[in-house]
């Protein structure tokens, strides 16, 4: 046992297993974190190309949709990252809040841009595909709105932790907004349910209530699978760059301060 | 195989696909450059790397 490892459990009289804190020390997650990234990239890399290469040059058309359907190997990943993404950004500000987890701000932070991102190239690959399907680029359905104001929850979050000059209340405020919006997920997932809208219904289920061709599954379970690999990759490298500037910032001012 | 160049739509799946090849080259490069550009400057900045990369 290390020393802050025995220093956490005599600070909560918890075993350190139990406690997340372990995971706070920076050079311990640097290590970790260094060592995990090949594990994320490379099956991001090899499962990515094989899901999207098996949709574009393998599997069948749709019967309705034409060939347009082959949007569906980046819509959907993107659609489910957007959300899944959004419940890990919640997950950090939770941790953030109730246990104040020193990396679960920087996680947040972190999640936050790439999110956006995810959701807005979720926004635009169905409109891409909505155009040619539906003949319009955009309708306000209960699916869409949804999903535009996940997207504006992530850039609320991103401008509320930079809005503050102190930024642990930056932090506080988007932890907070990050938990409120979390209301908009089972909105996002039931909309399709709950209103009558232009997006289709949900074509997989979790109970094998699935409506789609197994040669369409496939590549369509692969992408997602490679997507999520990519996004965690990308989330712990900007997490390593981020512990790593923070501890940038701490020497350089340790520095300037002896110097004066 | 199916050719690309036969798709129906081919101008909306192309685009689809260029906004996400290009997201994910943004941020992939983006976070090695990031990455790269921190430990260079961390390494600068720190005198216990400098003291062990001498004396390695």
């Amino acid at each position: 046992m290390d020393a802050s490892t025995a220093i956490a459990e005599q600070q909560t009289g918890q075993p350190a297993r139990r406690n997340l804190h372990r995971f706070a020390n920076p050079g311990r997650f640097l290590r970790i974190a260094a060592r995990v990234q090949p594990y994320l990239t490379i099956p991001a890399i090899v499962l990515t190309a094989i899901g999207i290469g098996w949709g574009l040059f393998f599997s069948p058309a749709d019967y309705q949709q034409g060939d347009a359907v082959r949007i569906m190997y980046i819509h959907v990943p993107m659609a489910w990252l957007a959300t899944a993404g959004y419940a890990g950004l919640a997950v950090a500000s939770l941790l953030s809040l109730v246990w104040r987890h020193p990396l679960a701000d920087m996680a947040a932070a972190e999640i936050g841009p790439v999110g956006a991102t995810v959701t807005a190239l979720c926004l635009a690959t169905g409109s891409l595909w909505g155009k040619p399907m539906w003949g319009t680029w955009w309708v306000w359905d209960a699916r869409l709105t949804s999903v535009l104001v996940l997207f504006f929850l992530y850039c609320g979050h991103i401008m509320l932790i930079r809005a503050f000059d102190d930024q642990e209340r930056g932090y506080r405020a988007g932890a907070i907004l990050a938990l409120i919006g979390v209301v908009n997920l089972p909105i996002i997932h039931f909309s399709v349910q709950w209103w009558n809208t232009l997006h289709q219904g949900n074509s997989i289920g979790l109970t094998g209530s699935n409506t789609m061709s197994s040669r369409m599954l496939w590549p369509l379970f692969l992408s997602a699978l490679g997507c999520t690999f990519g996004f965690s990759a990308i989330v712990v490298g900007r997490l390593r760059a981020a512990v790593m500037e923070r501890r940038l910032r701490g020497l350089l001012l340790a520095q300037a301060e002896r110097a004066a | 195989m199916i050719n690309p160049l036969q798709y129906d739509h081919l101008p909306f799946i192309a685009a689809a696909y260029a906004l996400f090849f290009g997201a994910v080259l943004v941020f992939s490069f983006g976070t090695r450059a990031r990455l790269a550009s921190v430990t260079r400057r961390l390494r600068a900045a720190d005198p216990r790397a400098r003291q062990k990369e001498a004396q390695s």
